[in-house]
Parts: structure tokens; sequence; C-alpha cells
């Protein structure tokens, strides 16, 4: 159908003239009688009158049919067009006329009724103006075309044309916007017969507003309006993205060709000319709504693609692999940025470059290139992972192990046309099994140790014992002290050794106490450079937090590192020592737990490790040095761990050694912590005191499973003056010590071991002695040194602690302090 | 209370149209031609007079030029009523000093936004 026979019929103007005239006349009654019944209504409303209220309102809607007949000039003819079907407007007004005076009449012919006698007069206007208008139609001679008349003729009820009214199968939903109600009401009604759902604006604000709650359709749109013409407001939508693909047919006259073309340039769909004809009302807004709903879908696939795109982009970034995809040919396509970050090279740049050229994957024993994973996918067409061993070097020259999965992308058609690489950074993964394997191992060895220890501890006390009765003889022939002297050092270092070894032991719990880290380091630190050709250089900073550590066990750790340093720098210079306040998460320790920590970092600028060593600098007995245990940095690990920290230890050859470790700290609350005191390295040997002289015969009982022991301990006691008793275990001691109770003689002292094979120990015998004696001091004596009974002995009952091994010197002071009577 | 003079030479039209307004607490006064609208709007000096165009004696145009003229009328809001079918009406109204206008037939609520712009109840 083409447009030009839809254009309305040609009349000349005169004709116009008097057309206009005329409908000016018929159109005035309607609107008495349309203005009279709204306000009747409004009366009545307010009365209460409610069947008044129907009444008029089929009056009123009777009203606003009559208009809408009239309203579209060009529906209307003096004389009929060809093709045209026509009816005489007298006759097609009739029916809604009718029921206007049908009921107005009805009402009027009541008898006097106090409910309706007001509305009478105003009832009588009504009747006259459609009386007036019945009559004027006749004398106009007018034709109407029949579509008029069936349209208006098929009844729509009031106010089903209201916003949000609903037609059964809903085409679209539309916003009228016209400053003209009647015209608003006439279009409502057209378009819910073509079942359009539709929304009405009286202004080009009101239309606005309602967009920005209400989606629609489409917006016919009237051009002429006061205040802010339709123009104004398509102007409007055009600049909101949101609202800009909106169809929008403007409303206007036909005489108003320049406006029109104004508006289809700023982006109006299509125009329609007023009075409104039907036929091309459907036709355009029909076009108008299919080519919406094109672009909807249209729009709403590329969203649907674009959310496809950033959920597959936000998993490529959130994934912790470095994930590439290739062309078959094994060009990079794309890659996420921890691919980037591996190779160094930007997404961007890498995009077209082969696979191979960007990651440049080796064996890591032998450094030769790993063969080609996209040549072997092609090969083999199917998913591939690598074998162990292999490696990248990231340009921060740190390099990492890789695991790498590479798999073919088929089409539908099964052909590879892309592949898939994942490599994925194991070196910390291999790490954490290399730190497992090392615990375990220390673990093992550990057992055997403890084990190792207190023996040695009993042994040595017998050995250094012995050797310190008899250096105290008073005439010990001049050529026999060196000998002893040299046996007594020779026992000294290996006393020293044993304590290493009780570093590993499952005895050696660290003794935990807050201790102020900043004394300690700077005080062993310089302890240890003494003498040497190294200089210490602090960094500790006042507002260091404290930690809780074992004093003793962090002086070893501390010790034993600045040690290698020195040792790694033979032609002299300086050690770096610094420590500072940490809070985990860190990037340079990743496994350490969240939390404050104190860094401590002992740097030098010697000799270096080899990297081939590096794997092994933890392990006890490996060493590169003559005359070294290899126990040093495998102690500090250890104990380390036990403070539940972290060590790590950066080397290279020729640069050197940086070894940094993590303790938990404690942000100090309240002031004045206990300032752990510096520990003796090696305390020298004293000379011995002189012999105690008891009061009476004091009595001693002495427990302890190695006969070794029990004989020094009668030797030693006897030189204090005691009367010395022994028991083998916990029984024969309590056994012991209730015959001296009965007996009237009890003991002044008794010296338990903490540890008896296969029977009860001090621990136990103690608390049951305590039971019935208060009375009697008593000292704990253990090759477990670093055993908690001996860290708190007062917990359990004992007045002193007596470490083995011990010499008489020792012995003599412990007894002095706990029995000094 | 503000008080408006209606000008409208059809009765009932003016008949209806006051009392709708009088509903709404307005003081109405009438006019049946512009002749009788310019003498009433000097005795009177309504808040704002609402003007039928199509007057007889004289017209909507002539009457609202004549009371932009005048010292004691000119400030007085004028709001046309034109007919709906007429083209260039409201242009003209507008030219002869209109403050506003409104087509007929009459909608009543939007009549009333439109008084209500232009004298504000709660001055």
């Amino acid at each position: 159908m083409s447009r030009a026979i839809l254009e309305p019929p040609v009349i000349d103007n005169e004709t116009e003239r008097k057309l206009s005239e005329t409908l000016h006349d018929l159109r005035t009654p309607l609107n008495q009688i349309i203005g009279f019944s709204e306000m009747l209504m409004e009366i009545a409303g307010e009365d209460g009158n409610r069947e008044l209220v129907e009444g008029l309102s089929t009056v009123r809607e009777a009203g606003v049919e009559l208009t809408g007949q009239l309203q579209d000039k060009n529906q209307l003819a003096t004389e009929a067009q060809p093709g045209r079907e026509y009816r005489f407007l007298a006759e097609a007004v009739r029916p809604a006329t009718n029921r206007v005076l049908d009921f107005v009449e009805s009402v009027l012919s009541r008898p006097a009724d106090g409910r309706i006698d007001n509305y009478r007069e105003d009832l009588s206007k009504i009747q006259s103006a459609a009386r007036y208008f019945l009559d004027a139609s006749k004398s106009t001679g007018l034709l109407i075309q029949i579509e008029t008349v069936r349209y208006w003729g098929n009844h729509v009820p009031m106010g089903s044309h209201k916003p949000g009214a609903v037609c059964a199968e809903e085409k679209g939903r539309v916003l009228i916007v016209d400053d003209e109600s009647l015209n608003r009401e006439m279009l409502c009604r057209r378009l819910l017969r073509e079942g359009y759902r539709s929304t009405e604006a009286s202004s080009g604000r009101e239309a606005l507003d309602i967009l920005q709650r209400e989606a629609f359709d489409a917006i016919l749109l009237d051009i002429l309006m006061p205040e802010m013409s339709g123009m104004e407001v398509l102007q409007t939508l055009k600049q909101d993205t949101r609202l800009r693909h909106l169809p929008v047919i403007m409303l206007s006259a036909l005489t108003d060709v320049d406006r029109v073309a104004r508006c289809v340039q700023l982006g109006a769909e299509d125009y329609l000319p007023k009075p409104i004809n039907a036929v091309l009302l459907r036709a355009r807004l029909g076009a108008c709504l299919e080519k919406k709903r094109l672009r909807d879908q249209e729009q709403e696939h590329f969203l649907a693609l674009n959310k496809e795109k950033e959920r597959l982009s936000v998993t490529l970034r959130s994934l912790a692999d470095a994930v590439i995809t290739t062309d078959a040919d094994g060009r990079i396509v794309l890659m996420n940025e921890v691919a980037a970050v591996l190779t160094g090279v930007d997404a961007g740049a890498a995009a077209g470059r082969p696979f191979e050229e960007i990651f440049r994957i080796y064996h890591r024993s032998t450094g030769r290139p790993a063969a080609s994973v996209i040549a072997e996918v092609l090969n083999r067409n199917a998913v591939i992972e690598s074998g162990a061993g292999i490696a990248i070097m990231p340009p921060d020259g740190i390099e990492r192990l890789v695991l790498v999965r590479t798999a073919p992308i088929h089409d539908h058609e099964r052909e590879v046309h892309g592949i898939v690489v994942v490599v994925r950074d194991i070196t910390e993964k291999e790490k954490m099994a290399e730190e497992l394997l090392r615990a375990s191992k220390l673990q093992s060895i550990g057992v055997l140790a403890g084990g190792l220890a207190h023996d040695f501890n009993n042994m040595l006390t017998a050995v250094m014992g012995n050797i310190s009765i008899i250096r105290q003889r008073p005439a010990l022939p001049p050529d026999i002290l060196p000998s002893l002297l040299e046996a007594e050092r020779g026992a000294l270092r290996v006393q020293e050794l044993t304590r290493y070894l009780l570093t590993f032991a499952e005895g050696g719990a660290p003794i935990k106490q807050i201790v102020q880290a900043r004394t300690l380091i700077r005080e062993t630190s310089a302890f240890v450079v003494r003498g040497s050709n190294v200089n210490c250089e602090f960094n500790l900073p006042v507002d260091l937090w404290e930690t809780e550590a074992d004093p003793n066990q962090l002086a070893q750790v501390m010790s034993n590192i600045v040690l290698n340093a020195v040792e790694a720098t033979p032609n002299g210079g300086k050690i770096r020592v610094s420590v500072a306040n940490v809070t985990a998460p860190l990037s340079a320790a990743r496994h350490l737990p969240m939390g404050d920590y104190l860094c401590i970092t002992v740097q030098d600028h010697g000799t270096g490790i080899a990297p081939e060593h590096l794997p092994r600098i933890y392990d006890p007995f490996f060493t590169t040095k003559k005359q070294a245990r290899g126990l040093g940095l495998a102690a500090a690990y250890s104990i380390i761990q036990r403070h539940d920290g972290h060590i790590s230890v950066d080397s290279a050859p020729g640069t050197g050694t940086t070894v940094v470790f993590y303790l938990k700290a404690i942000r100090p609350v309240a002031p004045a912590p206990v300032e752990a005191k510096p520990v003796e390295l090696a305390p020298p040997v004293e000379s011995v005191p002189g012999i105690a002289t008891g009061r009476g015969k004091q009595r001693v009982l002495i427990m302890d499973d190695d006969e070794g022991i029990r004989m020094l301990g009668k030797i030693m006691f006897k030189q204090l003056d005691y009367e010395v008793i022994t028991a083998i275990d916990g029984d024969s001691a309590l056994a012991a010590h209730e015959e001296a109770v009965s007996a009237g003689r009890p003991f002044d002292l008794v010296v338990m071991d903490l540890t008896i094979p296969g029977g009860m120990g001090g621990k136990e015998t103690m608390r049951r002695m305590r039971e019935k004696d208060t009375v009697v001091r008593a000292i704990v004596s253990s090759g477990y040194s670093n055993d908690p009974v001996m860290a708190n002995h007062a917990d359990y009952g004992f007045d002193g602690v007596l470490p083995k091994p011990y010499t008489m010197s020792d012995l003599t002071r412990i007894v002095k302090q706990v029995n000094p009577a | 209370m503000k008080k408006l003079l209606l000008v409208e030479d059809n009765e009932m039209n003016r008949d209806m149209l006051s009392r709708r307004l009088a509903r709404r607490g307005y003081e109405i006064h009438v006019a049946v031609d512009g002749e009788q609208g310019l003498a009433e709007a000097l005795r009177q000096l309504p808040d704002l007079i609402i003007m039928d165009m199509s007057l007889p004696v004289l017209d909507g145009w002539e009457t609202t030029r004549r009371l932009k003229q005048l010292v004691e009328t000119k400030a007085i809001p004028v709001l046309a009523l034109t007919a709906h079918a007429m083209a260039g009406e409201r242009d003209r109204a507008l030219e002869a000093g209109c403050d506003d206008y409104d087509t007929k037939p009459v909608d009543f609520t939007r009549l009333l936004g439109k008084i209500e712009n232009l004298i504000p109840a709660a001055t």
C-alpha cells in the first residue's frame, strides 16, 4: 500500500474553512455535555449519589465519543468521494446522542425526589445541548465515513484506556504525548483496539518524567505543545543514551512540513498528520515497533556477547595460572596477565608471535630447551602434560619451576583450529614439598638426637665430674694438670655438641618469654664478631616490637647466622644486621600466616653460597667448611620452625648472602619488658670454690638410674660433708625417704634425675614425696636441659636445677643456694 | 480569595465554567462581550481574566489589546480560550498580549493548572 493513496482528499480552502466553522458549532454543545456531566459527577460524588455518578459517566462518555467522531475533519465530506463508504452524520451520531437523552430524560421524568431535584436544572441544560446537537448535525447535511462510525460506535468503556489497562494480546507499550486531552483519549482508544497498551502525558515535562520510570516501545509525540514543544522533547530524548533508540512518531498538522522535516532530521522515526488516520497509525506504528524489536534483539545479542566476553576475561584474569591461546600455527592469540608477568611480554605485543618465542621453556637440570609443546599437541591431537623438572626464566631473573598443560581446540568439524596452553608456576609448591621433607628429616634426627644427647650428658657428667674432683686434689703432681685440662676441654666440646643435638630433639621445645630482641640481637652479634676483622653495622629501630621467644635459642640462632657471615668474609668487611617490624601477609614470605612479625636480616658481602649447595644448607651435618659440624643453619632452621617463624637464605657466589628470618612479634602494650640477659656462649671454666663444711652431718638422697652418676654423686657430696644415700628409681627413692623419716633421720636434700627409663621419674616421685614432706630441699637434674620441668622447676616442687653434665663447682653452687644450712 | 473575570458570550458555557471555577474556590465575575469585559475589568480589577476570543461587539483579541494598554489593567494576566479547530488563533492571541491560552473544548483540569500557573494560590 503506497502512501499516496492514504493521503487525505484535497479540499479547497473555502470548503475547508466552512467545514471548520461547522465543526466548531457542532462541538460547542458537546463541550457543554461533557462539561456539565463532569461537574455534576463531582457534585453527585460529594453527595454520595452513586446512581447519578454512573449515569452521568455514560453521558460524559457519549459526549467524548461524539467529539471523537467529529475530530477528524478528513473523515467528513459534503459530497461522497469515490471508493469510500459514507453515512449521514445525523444518523451516525444518533445512538450516542440518544444515550445522553435517555439518561437525562429518565431522571427528569421522575416525580419530586430530594436526591435529584437539585440536579434538574443542569440536567435540562445537558438535554437542550443534546437536542441542539442533534438538530445542528441534521442541518449540516454532512456525510461521515463508515469506518469512523464503526470505530467510535464500537463502544469502549470509559477508563479502560487509563495507564495500566492491558489488552489480551499486548503488542507493545506506547506513550502518547499531547496537550489535548481529547486527542489523547481518542488515540488511546484506537491503540487499545489495535492491541497496544498506552499511557498518556499531557505535556513534554510529564512525558520525560514518565519515561524515567517506565519502559515503552514507541512514543506518539505532538509537535505543538505549550511550555515544552514536541521538538524539545525529541531533542532531550536523543541526548539520553538510554532513550535514544526509542522510536518517536511525531504528530503534526499537515501544513507543518518544515517542523516535521526538522524532527525527522533530529531523529524522529516517522510522523503522522493530524487528524490521525487510523490506517496510517496502524501501519506506521507497526513498522516502528518491528524495527525496535529487531534493534532490541540485536542489542540483546550484543550485550550477551559482551557479557560472555567480560566473564571470560575476568576468569582469565583471576586465574593464578598463565593461560595462552594460539592459532593452529602456534601463534599467540590471547594471553592473560599472569602470562604477561611470567614472560615479561605485554599481551598486546605477544599477539601474533610464535608461542615458543615468548615462552622459552627449558630443562632445569641441563638448561636445554624443552620439546615444543605446540608441535606435540598438533602431532598427537590430545591433551598433553609436561613432565617434572622444566622451568622458565622470567625477567625478574628468578627461575620458576613450571607445569605445562597443552590442549587442542577443535572447531565443529573436529579440526584443530587453536591450542590452549596453561602454564602453572609450581615453584612455591616444590619449595613447600622440600620444606616438608626437611621437616620430616629433622624430626627423625630429633628422635635420635634426643636419645643421644641424654646418654651423652649422663656419660659426660661422669667424665667431667670426676675430672673436676681430681683437679681439686690439693697435692696434684704438676705434670698431670695439662692432661686433665685437655681431657676437660674435650669433654666441654662434647657438651657443646650435645647442646646442638638437643635443639633438634623433641625435648628441645623453646622455653619462651617476652624478649626485647633489640638488645639480644645487638649483644649476640657483637660478641660473635669480636676479635675478627669484620664490623657489624646495626639497623635496630628503637620502636621495635617485642617477641616471645626462648632467649637462649634465639641467641643461638643469631650467633650461628652471624658466625656464618663472619666466616664468609675472610678478608674483612661489614655485616649488616637489621630488624624491622612487619605485618604478614608479605609477598616476600608468602606462607607466613597473617600477623605481626619481626623481620631480622643478616647480610654479608662475602663469598656466597654455590647454587648447588643452596638446597642442602639446612641439612644437619652438611658443611663445606673444614672443622665445621654443619649444624649451625640446621639448628637455626629448627629453632625458628619451633617458634612458628620462617627463615630464608638468598645467596649468590661473589655477591654475598642475605639471611632473613621472621619471628612472631607482640606490639608492646605495657612498658618495661623483661630485658633478656645476654647469654654466655662459652662459660669459662670457673675456679673451684672452697669446700663447704656442713653443720653436723647433712643427709642427701640421690636418685639416678645411671650408676656412674650415683658414684660421682657420692664422691662429690662426701666432699661437701654430706651423708649420701642413693636410689635407682622413684619407688626405691620414696621407700628410702619413708624409712629415713620413720627412723627419725629425715633427708635434708634430695637430688633427682628427671628421666628414669622404665621407672618412675623425678617429676612423679617429687609429686608423691611432697604429699608427705614439704620441708625437704629438692634439686632436679637432667640431661634434657630444655625440659619444661627444668624451666619451671618450682611448679613441680623443686627448689633448684642442676643440668647435666655438671662439675664439682656447679654442684657446690646449687647446693649452697638450695640448702644454705 | 482570588478574583477571576470570565468573558464568554455562550450562556451555557459561561454558566458551566463559572460554576465549576467557583466550586474550586475562586470568586467569579462574568461578562458577555468584549465591551462589558473591559468595563468589568476596570471595576473589579480581577487577579486573572479568562477571555473567549470569538466575542460579539468587541472580540477577544481587541479587548485584550486594550486591556494591555490601560495602566489599571495591563498587569492583569489574560488567559485566552481559542477554538481548537481554528488554525492560527493561538498565535494571534499571544500577539494580542494574552499571557497564555487554552483551547476549547475546555479540559478543565488543564485549565485549572494554567490558572494556578499564572496566579499561584498561595501568595
